[in-house]
């Protein structure tokens, strides 16, 4: 009953210019802008090559039974580590020419830095983040290193960072592309004339959704693949981010698409919106590379954005990633919590219609 | 075309009866316990100043607004009940265009055709059918953004009877179209009564009711305040009904104070 409603939904979507522009060229333009003004900076993450870490263990830290694995580990990476059991750090970083100290307590670590080693404490702070994430946080006892395989991110550089966090983001702002379509219902009342046929609510969700997931999924994976082309975006796994995107844009407009039926309004349905996505892209990444940037782990770990942009990085660079199960977990029940809260809140104004 | 209606038993079977239908806005009664009893076969027509409650009736008939109180029975079973069934047997040619203008003609058709469960080749065939019936067979694949005023009233009316409703409700259908158009539609409820609909026809203009309504009721404050033919109504007025128009009848029943300062 629906099929001809979404195929004809679909039409309307697909014969907007501004979607096209908005959904295809606009990601492209905004990473080859990023990439050319950060290039720079990211070039100093890759060029943190061969540098030096004191470091000191505690009696009883749970570290102790891993650093082996983790001076092999950073010796594969060009890491080396070495143990200074007395001294002030800070004394020992400028007698020993370190780039940093790590001092291992009983259950945390502390990294000393200087001003000018901030790229490698960076990386060894994302080395052991990786590690306490990956092994610390699993099953104690059980879990060994594997020191064959790098636990931190080899380095990204910033075409196939911005390339790939700006599909992401441009996914996230999915309520763009059926503005023309839910304005013109509003302004000519042809959702009235939807209610007279007596859809179910259920019906007429899904006959948005679908168009709405499937139009803004073809316009990023069109500039995916045109930024690939043109800008040599390398994605690693493609079928899996693909499926990571796919579920982003899906969570997203059912989010939007809650905003819109609380709302009634487009233009505050866009502004909450994207007020939303910015926050979340501020937090995750999206402007300043989650590497490096200052916010707080647990903030970042709130964040949809975030383990989404983290686990297309980690797959771009590394063909793995932690992430990939956080963010499809978080992805998929926003999308059912969404689309839920919108059956509610449509059958609520259905009968009080 | 005179299958593009159902014919059924004309037999002055009532298809639709409003009983103390009532709606009410911020403690206003904007319909306030309407009776109306419209028989098979009839152009019923519903005449009322600005907020007299005919859209607010239309829409309560056509399930886009919930009634307070009353009941809808339409084709012998309450509508309420049995929407999904009886939506189905209900064309609405609402006052606004509501068409998609970045579909063709064809495409509009089709969406809301569909809706009431057709599909396929009989889709197709009721597409072209109702295209035909509206004199839009030619600009079939036009985009509705392009066409007239006029033609995007004919697209709006074929959209509304490609699934073969027995009750068609016109909302003002002939609002800002030069009078080709106008003569045009008119005839086409004509003759779409002629082949077997019922016909509920709201307008602002006069002469229009009067020449295509067998039954015409007047509306104001939410209630009936007139029920008849175009002859009876006028004899509430005078004896003298060669001598007045539908119009006069109007203005005397309703007075002559602007409804929407």
């Amino acid at each position: 009953m629906i099929r001809y409603l979404i195929k004809n939904n679909l039409k309307i979507m697909f014969r907007s210019p501004v979607n096209i522009l908005l959904y295809v060229l606009c990601p492209i333009v905004v990473t080859a802008v990023l990439v050319s003004a950060f290039s720079a900076m990211m070039e100093s993450y890759e060029g943190a090559g061969q540098f030096t870490v004191g470091y000191r263990v505690e009696e009883n830290s749970v570290f102790d039974g891993y650093m082996d694995a983790i001076v092999e580990a950073g010796r594969d990476n060009g890491v080396t580590f070495v143990e200074y059991r007395d001294g002030e750090p800070e004394k020992l970083i400028k007698d020993n020419k370190l780039a940093c100290f790590a001092e291992f307590g009983s259950d945390s670590y502390t990294i000393y830095e200087t001003q000018d080693s901030k790229t490698e404490s960076g990386t060894l702070q994302y080395m052991l983040s990786a590690m306490v994430n990956g092994v610390i946080s699993g099953d104690y006892t059980a879990v060994s290193f594997k020191t064959e395989q790098p636990f931190f991110v080899p380095a990204v550089n910033s075409t196939d960072y911005y390339g790939i966090i700006y599909i992401v983001y441009f996914g996230w702002c999915a309520l763009v592309c059926a503005a023309g379509l839910f304005s013109n219902e509003k302004k000519h009342r042809i959702d009235e004339r939807l209610s007279v046929s007596n859809l179910s609510v259920l019906q007429l969700y899904l006959a948005r959704f679908i168009p709405l997931v499937a139009v803004v999924s073809c316009g990023v994976g069109a500039a995916a693949l045109i930024g690939g082309v043109i800008m040599g975006v390398h994605w690693g796994n493609i079928a899996l981010s693909a499926v990571i995107v796919v579920l982003s844009v899906m969570a997203a407009t059912a989010m939007e698409m809650l905003i819109y039926e609380l709302t009634n309004s487009m233009l505050a349905s866009i502004i909450i919106s994207f007020s939303i996505v910015w926050v979340l892209g501020y937090i995750g990444g999206s402007f300043e590379t989650y590497m490096f940037s200052m916010h707080p782990d647990w903030l970042k770990h709130l964040d949809p954005i975030y383990h989404e942009n983290r686990a297309l990085i980690e797959l771009s660079t590394m063909g793995h990633s932690d992430y990939v199960a956080s963010s499809s977990v978080i992805l998929v029940s926003m999308f059912a919590v969404f689309s839920l809260l919108n059956l509610a809140v449509g059958r609520i104004r259905r009968s009080a219609r | 075309m005179e299958e593009l209606f159902n014919k059924g038993d004309q037999a002055a079977e009532t298809i639709l009866k409003l009983e103390d239908l009532t709606k009410k806005y911020d403690n206003r009664a904007v319909v306030d316990s309407l009776n109306i009893e419209i028989k098979k076969g009839e152009i019923f027509g519903l005449l009322g100043p600005n907020g007299a409650g005919k859209s607010t009736t239309m829409n309560m008939i056509c399930n886009i607004v919930k009634p307070d109180f009353g009941r809808i029975e339409f084709m012998g079973e309450d509508f309420r009940k049995n929407r999904k069934k009886l939506s189905r047997r209900l064309g609405y040619i609402p006052q606004h265009l509501a068409i998609h203008g970045s579909l063709k003609a064809w495409e509009n058709v089709e969406l809301f055709t569909s809706l009431y469960g057709i599909k396929g080749e009989e889709l197709k065939k009721r597409i072209d059918e109702s295209l035909a019936y509206v004199g839009l067979s030619e600009r079939k694949n036009d985009y509705a953004k392009k066409f007239s005023g006029g033609m995007k009233r004919r697209l709006n009316i074929a959209c509304a009877i490609g699934h073969h409703p027995d009750l068609l409700i016109f909302d003002e259908p002939t609002v800002g179209i030069d009078p080709q158009s106008r003569n045009f539609i008119l005839e086409k409820i004509k003759e779409s009564n002629k082949n077997g609909a019922t016909v509920i026809y709201t307008s602002h203009y006069m002469e229009e009711v009067e020449a295509i309504c067998t039954r015409i009721a007047i509306m104001d404050n939410g209630k009936i305040i007139a029920i008849g033919t175009s002859e009876e109504l006028k004899k509430l007025v005078t004896n003298d009904t060669d001598n007045i128009t539908l119009e006069e009848v109007f203005l005397t029943l309703t007075g002559k104070k602007l409804r929407d300062q």
